[in-house]
């Protein structure tokens, strides 16, 4: 307990004789662990949207044609009884048409008007239903197109598949970045480390003489890089934190029509991941780059 | 000589560097409890070789040193720093830390034991006085003349209270009078109850205390006599 003491007041000691390079240190780690975050930030938020848009889309169920109503009916009772399903909604032919011809021709109403009263999609009457659980989807479509008077099950992961392509791409230049800044600061804290050793050899050597033992020796030199990686994870934290709401509050004042779609993670649960990550991160790099440094120089 | 007598022992003991330097050849030594001992003999001769033998910093090749009955050739690496707190160590450099003040110099080795900040105070306190530094406690080694920082460096030495202190050429960068206040204050630890070993050049010293002189010569030890004086 007094030997922590003392290493904890010699480890803020080290930092202090030591500014140039622990702040060099500190910077790098920020840097990267606030590209850590922003890059956790961006695809958490992302994936979320992409969620939130297939869960909207949902699950599209076409019937046989000369389908009764009465037949309609019976699927849809079978579909809600599915586990995960939340809602199942009808879509007449005639609504569908609507739609279609809302989205296809607003504004040419000439070309719609060429088909008159008659309903081109006049067998497309559907169900969407919309799942509470996404990740549940395969499954549903799989049990819904094997029963009586279904079609087609139209789902959205195509679209799904696709974003995941993109997202890997930024996935492995990110890493590439983040684990090259992990690899500078280690290498900045060892370096840190050692010119402390260098500078305290004669103290070390003193310590040596009156029976310090070796843990009280290196203490300070492993609270000095686990202090380092401790600022340098608190800064970019703080600094993401800031931003998001920022950016976040920005985006959802100035472009308000996209809020169906711009759903945002709440900062809060970004914290829960981000906040241990950083601070194991950091702390982490900061006991290793000081503990490689340590048994190397440090050797009686 | 009884076994229990000797607090160290040292027998056929021989000390090589690791370039392959043999700087001590087959010692035999035996030192009592409660002794005063002067180790002369010309520079190479390997003094401080013995003194860093003692200290447990360099392996011994052959041969058992004792110390207070701890098998020093056989002691692990873990062990020494423990072992360590059994004696008092004094260098010719002084070797205090510059950025503390004289207080927090021998406080330290207190530190080390984990002893409580109160008694780290008394404890200080009393041998700041014991070497007359008292007033000096937070004087930083720079502000304090050449005797003073050995004597701060002789009370952070024996603030533990150790049996034994092993002293290398303590006086080699003081001048006369300085120098025999230190060795004064020396024999008055010695009085104490403290076994003392010092290495020096300083032969009118050596000639005038009369206490038991080792002479070495090339890593061999040629002389060994009680109340000797200073043979090159
Ligand atoms: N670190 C070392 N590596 C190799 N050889 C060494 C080392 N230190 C001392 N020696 C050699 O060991 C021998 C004894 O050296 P030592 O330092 O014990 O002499 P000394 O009696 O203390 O001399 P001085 O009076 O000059 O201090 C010398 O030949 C010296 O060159
Ligand atoms: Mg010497």
């Amino acid at each position: 307990m007094r030997t922590l003491c003392y290493g904890l007041k010699q480890g803020i000691k080290n930092i202090g004789q030591n500014r140039l390079f622990s702040l060099a240190a500190i910077g790098t780690i920020a840097a990267c662990l606030f590209l850590l975050g922003l890059f956790y930030v961006l695809v958490s938020n992302f994936q979320h949207m992409v969620f939130n848009a297939e869960s909207a889309v949902g699950v599209t169920v076409f019937f046989d044609e000369g389908i009764s109503q009465e037949q309609i009916k019976k699927i849809g009772e079978e579909i809600r009884a599915c586990k995960t399903v939340e809602k199942v909604v009808y879509i007449s032919a005639e609504e569908a048409w609507e739609n279609f011809q809302k989205e296809m021709y607003s504004g040419e109403e000439q070309i719609s008007d060429t088909f008159g009263d008659d309903n081109p999609l006049k067998d497309s009457s559907s169900y969407e239903v919309y799942l509470s659980d996404v990740s549940n989807q395969a499954g549903i479509v799989h049990t819904i197109e094997k029963m009586d008077g279904v079609r087609k099950v139209n789902s959205s992961g195509t679209v799904a598949d696709s974003l995941g392509s993109f997202n890997s791409l930024i996935t492995y230049i990110s890493a590439g970045i983040i684990v090259l800044l992990l690899l500078v600061s280690v290498f900045l804290i060892s370096s840190s480390v050692a010119v402390g050793i260098r500078v305290r050899k004669d103290e070390i050597s003193i310590m040596q003489h009156i029976g310090a033992t070796d843990l009280f020796i290196k203490l300070p030199f492993l609270v000095e890089g686990v202090l380092i990686g401790l600022a340098g994870a608190v800064i970019p934290l703080v600094l993401l934190g800031f931003l998001y709401q920022r950016i976040v509050g920005f985006i959802l004042g100035h472009f308000s029509v996209l809020s169906r779609w711009l759903t945002f993670v709440g900062m809060a649960e970004e914290f829960r991941v981000l906040l241990p990550l950083s601070l194991a991160v950091g702390v982490g790099i900061g006991f290793w780059g000081s503990f490689s440094s340590v048994r190397k120089h440090l050797r009686q | 000589m009884d076994e229990q007598e000797r607090l160290i022992d040292m027998q056929d003991v021989s000390v090589r560097y690791p370039n392959g330097t043999e700087a001590l050849k087959k010692l035999n030594l035996h030192i009592k409890k409660g002794e005063f001992l002067f180790v002369v003999g010309s520079s190479g001769s390997g003094k401080s070789t013995f003194i860093k033998t003692l200290l447990g910093e360099l392996p011994v090749a052959s041969g058992s040193v004792s110390v207070s009955g701890r098998r020093l050739d056989k002691m692990k690496r873990r062990e020494i720093p423990y072992y360590r707190r059994s004696l008092g160590v004094v260098f010719q450099e002084f070797r205090l830390l510059d950025d503390r003040n004289i207080f927090e110099n021998i406080a330290l080795a207190q530190e080390i034991l984990g002893v409580h900040r109160l008694r780290i105070k008394r404890n200080v306190g009393m041998m700041l006085e014991m070497v007359g530094l008292q007033g000096k406690a937070g004087a930083f080694p720079q502000e304090l003349s050449g005797g003073e920082q050995q004597r701060a460096a002789i009370a952070r030495a024996m603030v533990n209270r150790p049996g034994i202190l092993l002293a290398d050429e303590p006086t080699g960068n003081l001048d006369p009078d300085n120098s025999w206040e230190i060795m004064k204050l020396l024999e008055e630890m010695n009085r104490l109850g403290t076994t003392v070993i010092v290495v020096t050049h300083n032969n009118e010293v050596v000639d005038k205390m009369k206490k038991r002189v080792v002479v070495l010569k090339n890593g061999n030890l040629v002389s060994d006599e009680e109340q000797g004086g200073y043979i090159q």
